[in-house]
């Protein structure tokens, strides 16, 4: 279970709005799974709890035909990693932007929007940040062996 | 012999020339081209126990219009491809090019089968006058490539090649 | 704030502006880094930073990869401090499928990253100072680099991009000789280091140049999810070896360095203070060494249990995370590397806005960026 009383107080806030792990796993202090739209909601009450955004990332499940967005959130006076997952089908994989709230996640999304396809919802910038600018092919989706 | 991978002058004058070419083999500026962990080798050649500018290829120019030899030091991907060829086109000739380091000779460890973003060896985009072998190779490895140069421009060389260890049967 | 992508083509910068192409080829020595820079004369209006550079597929090919040779693509990533990803890797793998780690073996760890930390804090100064101006700071940061290079070569066998740790401990012991060479370096280095202070800290054309140049205010710095000196510059003292210790780092007796000026003046003195506190922690690690093993018994072919780990790091660069996603197999599943040069390069953008273009190649080295990292 999570001990540190910035994790509490940000559980305590969501409500159950998104179910948690009982046992996280090494390294994590709590794992959390929530729907696509509950995400701004929350990583609000995480912004103001003094969390710091560590990253976004994506896992690509080919054979459950699923996507999984992964948040990393940790805190600068007690380390308790915090993170956030949400399920996304894996034909139509949709986030919402917190750019509005942590300014350095826009890096991150346009990093998922380039190497899995994820569409990020509101996102201002949406460019390729590490491959070319007209570059079209999503290199991190398990389905890709190299350009053609 | 010392035009590098240019175009040969159409005269020649042979003594000037060799005149010029003692001169050029002594003074190769090299451009400042490191990607990645090479670099830092490159860098580690030129300070002070490998010290490059004893064969007067210390002074090194960030821009391509100065400089003679350019040391891709480094892996060189899809999306640098078009900057190298650009800094080698803007190179005044007489130029030369060293390899420095496996990605730069071959692509390296990057050489896979689902490779989309790394051009395997440098030789695709420019021609190479020197290949320098190793991951990273050591700052000495370097100085040989230099003394390789020199003797490729030149005829002669500077210090005599290291014997070669003998090998051990069976 | 986010920003919408400038376009390029259509942006009418207005009358005396005009836009600069910074790099990807600059005699910056960190890498490849393209920043487009709207100007209005010698003053920044807009910064763009363009990486991709130097893209080598590094999640890609982890992917399909068994989880040893994964480990010699980890230490290219972070060249400068090869043997911090080193250990991150090994740590990971090792927290995943439950290995322990002897004793001896964690000392060594430590002692090898401490002098790995010091070197790359080395080569920052020389290369910070050379975007300045200054060429002498250089070659006395390689001089006294060198030495720990030898140090370092002699029980890894290479000079820059180490692959020593393996999963469980070391591949072999390092002999006492080796031990006493480190601690001769030490002394050695503590008389020689008020020579760096004599000819940078305190001089005076440096000060002016750094002095409240690029000044990060705490706030920014939960939003943007800075760390290291860059963090710790601006008066938020997080260390991944205090709050999260692995291997060891509890046992030793070291002060984080903090300084609250938040500018490049403020950022050089808590890398400068991170050498002495490095120092320290090498001799109490050497003090406090014992006999045994070094490696504990690991299987040859690792498959390691189904799941995920998340192991910290703390590089010299700042906090490194990497995120290991494991079907059982004996490759890993996914692999997300956490660096911390992404998050401080994604401030520069606000940082650089309203300076002077030499303030803002100040800005750049004083952040002590390795763009290959970035872009892995």
């Amino acid at each position: 279970m999570m001990t540190g009383r910035f994790l509490a107080r940000v559980l305590e806030k969501a409500g159950c709005a998104c179910r948690e792990l009982e046992t996280p796993s090494p390294g994590f202090a709590c794992q959390l799974e929530a729907q696509a739209d509950e995400v701004v909601g929350l990583v609000r009450i995480i912004a103001a709890n003094g969390f710091f955004l560590e990253s976004i990332s994506a896992v690509d499940r080919l054979k459950e035909k699923k996507m999984d967005g992964l948040y990393l959130f940790n805190h600068y006076e007690e380390s308790q990693r915090l993170m956030i997952r949400i399920e996304m089908d894996r034909s139509n994989p949709v986030l919402p932007t917190i750019s509005k709230i942590f300014p350095g996640a826009l890096w991150y999304e346009r990093e998922l929007g380039e190497m899995f396809g994820i569409r990020v919802a509101g996102c201002p910038d949406t460019r390729n940040l590490l491959l070319e600018e007209d570059a079209k092919f999503h290199p991190l989706r398990k389905d890709f062996r190299g350009r053609a | 012999m010392g035009a590098g991978s240019t175009v040969p002058p159409i005269i020649h004058f042979a003594q000037l020339e060799k005149v010029f070419n003692t001169a050029r083999a002594n003074s190769l500026w090299p451009l400042t081209f490191g990607l990645a962990c090479c670099a830092i080798e490159m860098m580690s050649a030129a300070g002070p126990r490998f010290d490059l500018d004893r064969f007067g290829a210390g002074v090194f120019r960030a821009t391509p219009r100065q400089a003679d030899v350019m040391i891709v030091a480094g892996t060189v991907t899809e999306k640098m491809a078009p900057t190298v060829v650009r800094l080698y086109e803007q190179m005044p000739a007489p130029k030369w090019v060293i390899a420095m380091g496996n990605c730069a000779i071959s692509g390296g460890p990057f050489k896979l089968d689902f490779n989309y973003n790394v051009v395997e060896g440098v030789e695709r985009l420019i021609p190479v006058d020197v290949y320098v072998p190793g991951c990273p190779p050591r700052p000495e490895a370097l100085v040989e490539a230099f003394l390789k140069l020199e003797e490729k421009l030149t005829g002669t060389r500077r210090f005599p090649e290291a014997p070669a260890i003998a090998r051990e049967e069976g | 704030m986010a920003e919408p992508a400038p376009n390029y083509t259509l942006d009418k910068a207005g009358e005396d502006k005009f836009t600069l192409n910074l790099g990807p080829q600059h005699p910056g020595t960190h890498g490849v880094l393209r920043v487009i820079l709207q100007m209005d004369g010698e003053y920044i209006v807009r910064a763009d930073p363009i990486l991709g550079y130097g893209h080598r597929m590094q999640e890609k090919i982890a992917e399909n990869m068994t989880y040893l040779q994964v480990m010699p693509y980890v230490c290219r990533m972070d060249y400068l401090g090869a043997l911090s990803y080193n250990l991150a890797w090994c740590c990971a793998v090792e927290k995943l499928c439950g290995f322990e780690v002897p004793p001896r073996a964690e000392a060594v760890r430590v002692i090898a990253t401490e002098l790995n930390r010091i070197s790359s804090h080395l080569l920052w100064w020389g290369a910070f100072l050379l975007d300045l101006g200054g060429f002498t700071p250089f070659l006395q940061a390689f001089a006294d680099r060198e030495m720990i290079l030898d140090l370092l070569e002699r029980i890894t066998g290479s000079r820059l991009t180490y692959c020593y740790f393996r999963f469980g401990g070391l591949p072999s012991d390092v002999d006492e000789a080796w031990l006493a060479q480190v601690m001769e370096f030490i002394e050695g280095f503590r008389t020689r280091l008020p020579r760096y202070h004599d000819l940078v800290t305190t001089n005076v054309i440096y000060e002016h140049r750094v002095r409240n140049v690029g000044v990060i205010l705490p706030f920014d710095a939960a939003g943007y999810g800075l760390s290291g000196p860059v963090l710790r510059g601006s008066g938020i003292g997080f260390d991944v070896r205090r709050h999260e210790p692995y291997s060891g780092y509890d046992r030793y007796d070291f002060t984080v360095p903090v300084d609250d000026m938040g500018d490049c003046m403020g950022r050089y003195n808590v890398r400068m203070e991170e050498i002495v506190q490095s120092l320290a922690i090498i001799e109490q690690a050497i003090g406090s060494i014992e006999e045994g093993p070094v490696r504990s018994k690991v299987p040859k072919i690792l498959k390691p249990p189904e799941g995920e780990v998340a192991m910290a790091v703390e590089t010299p660069r700042g906090q490194l995370v990497i995120h290991i996603v494991s079907d059982g197999t004996k490759k890993p599943y996914r692999v997300k590397f956490r660096v911390p040069s992404f998050a401080n390069l994604s401030i520069f953008a606000k940082l650089a806005r309203g300076q002077l273009l030499a303030d803002a190649l100040a800005v750049l080295g004083s952040m002590d960026l390795v763009i290959p990292e970035i872009d892995r």
